[in-house]
């Protein structure tokens, strides 16, 4: 049998605003044992929640870069590499996030069911975050000691190359 | 070899080091890690700034919406546009050229209303001006002499905008017979942010863009890739893999191609004005793939306003599935078709979009309001042929018209014996002779036509919500009902009646009295382009529109002009109509507001355009419209008398 889907009722706070918020919160959690770090995220994350709730695409931008300062600022003071990426992969995938759900806002009233393409796009987005994160992590882990060079002229590389896949 | 060759060696290398490097970290000296990690710090804080400084330039990275089907197209309020120009004013010489202008412009009308309301002759009205004793204000009498103000010490110039207002409220207490008092209860010009450009297809055409949303992200992992060298701490260049990851991710996929099958089904083809017609679409992917981020829009015709419901859908379509939006819409005057659909299809990481104005079947939603008759008071012209209008001819007619002196060659029978009998000599009695007159209705549709009193906003959300539409109505659509009322009118009275569009989209009709006309004339008005909801395109061709009209309207003919007057052309047109011996009576629908200054000026400047062809030698009729005829029993209300002019006994009767 052939589903029809018809138009129902919806808030204008979206499914992608509380997931961004949501995983802001964790990528600032993860922070916590630094107190820098976490003043930072919180910073980022009351920017996340403003965004969210002015409809700022500058604003969330915003905060989605100040979540990932913090994570590097924890990097610096020690963090673990299960922290640093936790708190750089949400604080990206936040304003992925974020920025969906305001870019929903101009094309389709809130009157419109939008949970479908939303779910749709955070598992496509948290999948990219998991599977680079965990890969990233694997090499960092089977790296043998003074290798770290040998990463950043990967990553660096890999910039390069992304930049030129158009 | 061009960069793009010379960054790929560079990645190349820089990941085949990486690899070489990672494997054995013993491979190259010190010295050369050092060299290499300097350089890479430096590269990437450069790229970092780079990718940020293009994360911020807002310039081409602002993403298209879909088009704001919902709402009649944005007309301007007689005024407004004045009203953003003197806003955008500096006190510099860079705009002394355009203060200049726009001073002109009040000057002359405060003359005109010198001489209009103070019975002024023209040379004393501009001493007055030019002494600056026009008005009380000092400072409104500035902004035309230097007594007052600071105007001209190096084409600097302060507080124009608060003068400009100061004058127009003296203007204002010099005409207030003309309904443009200073109450500002009116809302204000838009001067605000623009929406969101709207991607502007044609009928099929596709196109896909990069959104820019994913610009900058690759800066995260230079960035991270700096602070881990600068601290030496490599876990900080892990999070650089997010910049990298999610890079790839906004350039691995391409928005699919959308293959949708769509079905429109409209709930009433012939809806009387401001019933609602509900529109179901259906919509089935055909495209054998998966549409993870499908947005539409129906292309609903200008001129209807959605009520209920939305125009716009997103979903995400597995193949073979369907998705489905209802809707109603407010019926309006017009032949509405909807033959397309403007479709957004977006890949899983939202970085490209595919736009595409899907064409679909055809259907058609015609409203054929009801227009009142009315008969305007006509003048002499006539032509030869005898017919029921009582002009000024004379001849076979049985009603007593008067007696002149007898000629050779009159008629036997109308020689007057009984004054003859009276010793009053030979004389000739004259009968009114009953003629057939031509009129054409002429109504501007030019582009500077469509105005409207409404300033309306675009709040598609509201009007879907709470099924109230904000009733944006142009100047044209009320010359349309005028003129459809007139016709009815003097088909009645045994006129010859024709039709044309003073527009660059042409609309002729020439004047006829057959049965079938009105019909024709008002299906005609009802459905002809030229009178459409959205106004022609601005490509010069309508500059001049006259010509055409002239060539074909017969030197017999009236002219019963339908025009807002918002503008100088209608002026220009009756004088020409006037000197070419045609008599012209003007039914001129009022769609000026009040607010704003350069609002009033505008009701001022179409009042004293009114006054010039009144001089001239038109009758005017004054037209106050209602918000829209499909409020129905509104419309009567809504009209105001004003001095001077009379009125129109109906307006927009159309609620049949």
């Amino acid at each position: 049998m052939t589903r029809v889907r018809s138009v129902v009722a919806n808030s204008a706070f979206r499914v992608s605003d509380a997931l961004a918020v949501l995983v802001g919160l964790a990528a600032v959690a993860v922070l916590g044992w630094s107190p820098l770090a976490l003043a930072a995220g919180g910073v980022g994350w009351v920017a996340l929640l403003a965004g969210v709730a002015r409809r700022s695409r500058g604003t969330v931008v915003f905060a989605g870069g100040t979540v990932f300062a913090a994570s590097l600022v924890a990097a610096a003071v020690g963090a673990g590499a299960p922290a640093v990426l936790v708190g750089a992969f949400g604080a990206v995938l936040a304003a992925d996030l974020g920025l969906f759900a305001l870019g929903l806002d101009r094309d389709v009233d809130s009157s419109v069911a939008t949970m479908r393409v939303e779910l749709l796009h955070a598992v496509a987005s948290g999948s990219v975050a998991v599977a680079t994160a965990g890969g990233g992590y694997i090499l960092y882990r089977s790296v043998p000691a003074g290798g770290s060079t040998g990463v950043v002229a990967l990553l660096f590389g890999g910039v390069v190359l992304v930049a030129l896949l158009r | 070899m061009n960069a793009h060759r010379t960054l790929l060696s560079v990645g190349v290398v820089a990941v085949a080091a990486g690899l070489a490097l990672t494997l054995a970290p013993g491979l190259v000296t010190v010295d050369i890690v050092t060299a290499l990690t300097v350089l890479v710090w430096v590269g990437a804080l450069g790229g970092a700034a780079l990718s940020v400084y293009g994360r911020f330039d807002a310039s081409d990275a602002v993403e298209s919406a879909l088009p704001r089907a919902a709402e009649r197209p944005d007309y301007g309020v007689p005024g407004d546009d004045l009203t953003v120009t003197v806003a955008s004013f500096g006190a510099g010489e860079r705009d002394a050229a355009a203060r200049d202008r726009v001073r002109k412009r009040v000057r002359e009308t405060v003359v005109a209303t010198l001489e209009r309301f103070e019975g002024l002759a023209p040379a004393e009205a501009e001493r007055r001006v030019e002494c600056g004793d026009w008005t009380d204000d000092e400072r409104a009498a500035s902004l035309f002499s230097d007594d007052g103000g600071p105007p001209d010490r190096d084409g600097v110039e302060t507080g124009f905008a608060d003068r400009f207002e100061r004058a127009v409220d003296a203007l204002a207490s010099l005409a207030p017979l003309a309904g443009v008092g200073s109450e500002r209860n009116d809302p204000a010009p838009k001067t605000g942010t623009n929406p969101p450009a709207t991607p502007r297809l044609a009928r099929g055409e596709s196109r896909l863009e990069r959104t820019g949303r994913w610009r900058g992200v690759a800066g995260l992992a230079l960035a991270a890739t700096a602070a881990g060298v600068l601290l030496g701490r490599p876990v900080a260049v892990l999070a650089g893999l997010a910049g990298v990851g999610f890079a790839a991710h906004g350039r691995a996929w391409t928005a699919p191609d959308p293959a949708l099958a769509v079905e429109r089904t409209v709930s009433e083809t012939d809806p009387a004005p401001g019933e609602r017609v509900r529109v179901t679409l259906t919509v089935t992917n055909e495209s054998g793939r998966l549409l993870p981020d499908l947005r539409l829009c129906d292309d609903v015709p200008a001129g209807l306003e959605v009520v209920r419901g939305t125009p716009r859908h997103t979903t995400a379509l597995r193949p073979g599935k369907r998705a489905r939006i209802a809707y109603e819409c407010e019926a309006v005057r017009g032949r509405h078709a909807f033959d397309s659909l403007t479709v957004a299809v977006r890949d899983l990481s939202a970085a490209s979009v595919r736009w595409r104005r899907l064409p679909t079947d055809e259907a058609v939603v015609t409203c054929r309001p009801r227009y009142d008759d009315l008969a305007p008071e006509l003048g002499d012209l006539a032509t030869r042929l005898a017919g029921r209008q009582d002009v000024a001819a004379t001849g076979d007619g049985v009603a007593f018209h008067s007696v002149r002196e007898y000629r050779r060659g009159d008629p036997v029978a109308s020689v007057d014996w009984n004054r003859l009998a009276k010793g009053g000599g030979l004389a000739t009695r004259r009968f009114d002779q009953p003629r057939t007159v031509r009129v054409v209705l002429v109504v501007d549709a030019r582009r500077a036509a469509y105005a409207t009193a409404d300033a309306g906003g675009h709040n598609s959300t509201a009007t879907a919500s709470t099924g109230t539409a904000d009733h944006r109505r142009p100047a044209v659509d009320a010359s349309v009902y005028a003129a459809g009322a007139l016709a009815g009118g003097l088909l009645d009275a045994g006129s010859h009646v024709g039709l044309a569009a003073l527009s660059s989209r042409e609309c002729w009709l020439p004047p006829a009295a057959a049965v079938t006309h009105r019909r024709r004339i008002r299906d005609r008005l009802t459905t002809d382009p030229a009178f459409g909801w959205l106004p022609p395109a601005d490509d010069g061709a309508d500059s001049d529109p006259f010509p055409a009209l002239f060539a074909r309207l017969p030197s017999d003919a009236q002219v019963v002009f339908c025009s807002p007057f918002v503008d100088d052309a209608p002026v220009d047109l009756a004088r020409q109509l006037l000197a070419r011996g045609h008599d012209v009576h003007v039914a001129s629908p009022d769609v000026t507001a009040t607010g704003a200054p350069a609002r009033r000026l505008a009701a001022l400047e179409r009042r004293l355009r009114l006054d010039a062809v009144r001089r001239a030698g038109a009758t005017v009729d004054e037209w106050r419209p209602a918000a829209d005829p499909s409020v129905g029993a509104a419309s009567a209300d809504a009209r105001v008398p004003e001095r001077g002019s009379r009125i129109m006994a109906a307006d927009g009767g159309d609620d049949a």
